[in-house]
């Protein structure tokens, strides 16, 4: 996947294949492998929601297919993956989001 | 369908370029091959499915430079495939040779973006030849010299014959330093066994580096990362999308190693904003279990890099112990 252009070079997000042959965007069959998929998807909402947050934005699940970005004057959008969390939260966000931007890596501490 | 082979050949103007696949075209593992060149070149090649092919690229909308479509290769490759389906004339391996001028990293986002070519090829080796005469000062000096370089899992130093022993051995050194992913070969007098250059995708030949390494004159430099704790992988999944997101355009190259907690490293290879599907391997090479990260960036900051990625790993793994994480 292009992360700029959210060009899809697969049809899965190479950070949702995290375990071969269980990529976090699939519908898998099996209620364990389902479970994983949730847990996995849960893992990365709770990730995300302290970076961007250092960005003035809120992240909630959306029917475990997608996350609902959104701003603080009401402004939100979908993501399916984390090529588009960024595509999103780089139109939402004044500031273009940078894990190597000190003042998030500040806020990242507890 | 399994996906045909591509195999990538760039380098500089006249680092010889047109003389490896020539010399390639004589081993039987391409007698069904086709060949896409850029433009034609002083070498003549004796081959019956040579295609040209223009720079004519399709504009993406918001998009980056790095990845803008390449219509003609779009076009050349899906011509090249219905030859091979209607059975007119077998074509087991495609070969690309990129302009001198060429950043490949379009070539590579063209065939594994499109949605029909992505599909029926596979991009399996990037070759680049550095001529051993001029090749130091054009990586000094061009932009594109660099990307290619860093682009490759293999690096062909040519003319070496001509250079003299001296400055092959100063280019190599400075092309490993450069990138320390890829495989440096020399070609003299422009022979060399070119079989093992088509039968594996990027030989995996990571640095031991120190922790963390420069490399580099200039703003271009290598960052080796090598990290004896397992990546939390959704954490690392975060930190490099959003890394590449912001600064993919810097990222000439990024080769890892991850140890995620699993019974083997997963691989990823990525060049500027693409980052390919992860190969998940299923045991540890030299039974050493670590982490190792190669970038080779255009002005970013080792120890930025660094200390981004561990305080991603270190805060947000969830229930971290803080005390005694290494991170």
């Amino acid at each position: 996947m292009c992360v700029l252009c959210g060009e899809p070079l697969s049809d899965v997000h190479w950070a949702d294949r995290e375990a071969d042959p269980a990529p976090i965007g699939v519908a898998l069959a099996g209620e364990d492998r389902d479970g994983d998929r949730r847990r996995a998807w849960l893992r990365r909402l709770a990730v995300l929601r302290p970076v961007l947050g250092a960005y003035g934005l809120t992240v909630r699940d959306w029917n475990g297919r997608r996350l609902v970005l959104a701003d603080g004057k009401g402004a939100s959008a979908l993501a399916r993956d984390l090529a588009e969390v960024w595509s999103s939260a780089a139109r939402l966000s004044v500031r273009m989001p940078d894990p190597l931007d000190p003042e998030l890596l500040r806020r990242l501490k507890p | 369908m399994t996906p045909r082979p591509v195999t990538v050949i760039t380098g500089f103007l006249g680092s010889g370029k047109t003389t490896l696949i020539a010399r390639m075209l004589g081993e039987p593992e391409l007698d069904e091959a086709a060949v896409i060149v850029n433009e034609l070149g002083e070498v003549a090649l004796d081959h019956d499915l040579v295609r040209p092919m223009g720079e004519r690229a399709i504009a993406v909308a918001g998009g980056c430079a790095c990845c803008a479509r390449r219509a003609d290769l779009v076009d050349a490759l899906r011509d090249l495939g219905e030859l091979d389906d209607r059975g007119r004339r077998p074509v087991r391996r495609v070969v690309i040779e990129t302009s001198g001028l060429a950043d490949p990293a379009p070539i590579l986002a063209t065939i594994a973006s499109d949605p029909v070519l992505r599909h029926q090829y596979s991009v399996q080796t990037v070759i680049a030849v550095v001529d051993a005469i001029d090749g130091a000062a054009q990586l000094e000096l061009r932009p594109e010299a660099r990307a290619q370089a860093a682009a490759a899992d293999w690096l062909v130093i040519s003319k070496g014959d001509l250079a003299g022993a001296d400055r092959v051995d100063a280019l190599r050194r400075r092309l490993i330093a450069l990138n320390p992913a890829a495989r440096v070969v020399e070609a003299t007098r422009g022979q060399m066994d070119v079989v093992p250059l088509l039968e594996s995708h990027s030989p995996s030949r990571t640095a031991d580096p120190c922790v963390p390494a420069r490399h580099g004159a200039g703003a271009v430099r290598t960052v080796a990362l090598n990290l004896d704790h397992p990546l939390d992988w959704t954490v690392f999944g975060v930190w490099l999308s959003m890394l590449v997101h912001a600064h993919g355009e810097r990222m000439l190259r990024f080769k890892a190693l991850v140890d995620a907690g699993g019974t083997g490293p997963v691989e990823l290879d990525g060049v500027r904003h693409i980052i390919h599907p992860p190969i998940h391997h299923d045991r540890w090479r030299d039974g050493v279990r670590d982490s190792r990260l190669v970038f080779i960036v255009d002005g970013l900051d080792s120890d930025d890099l660094l200390a981004s990625l561990h305080a991603f790993q270190r805060h947000l793994t969830p229930d971290a112990d803080e005390a005694a994480t290494p991170w």
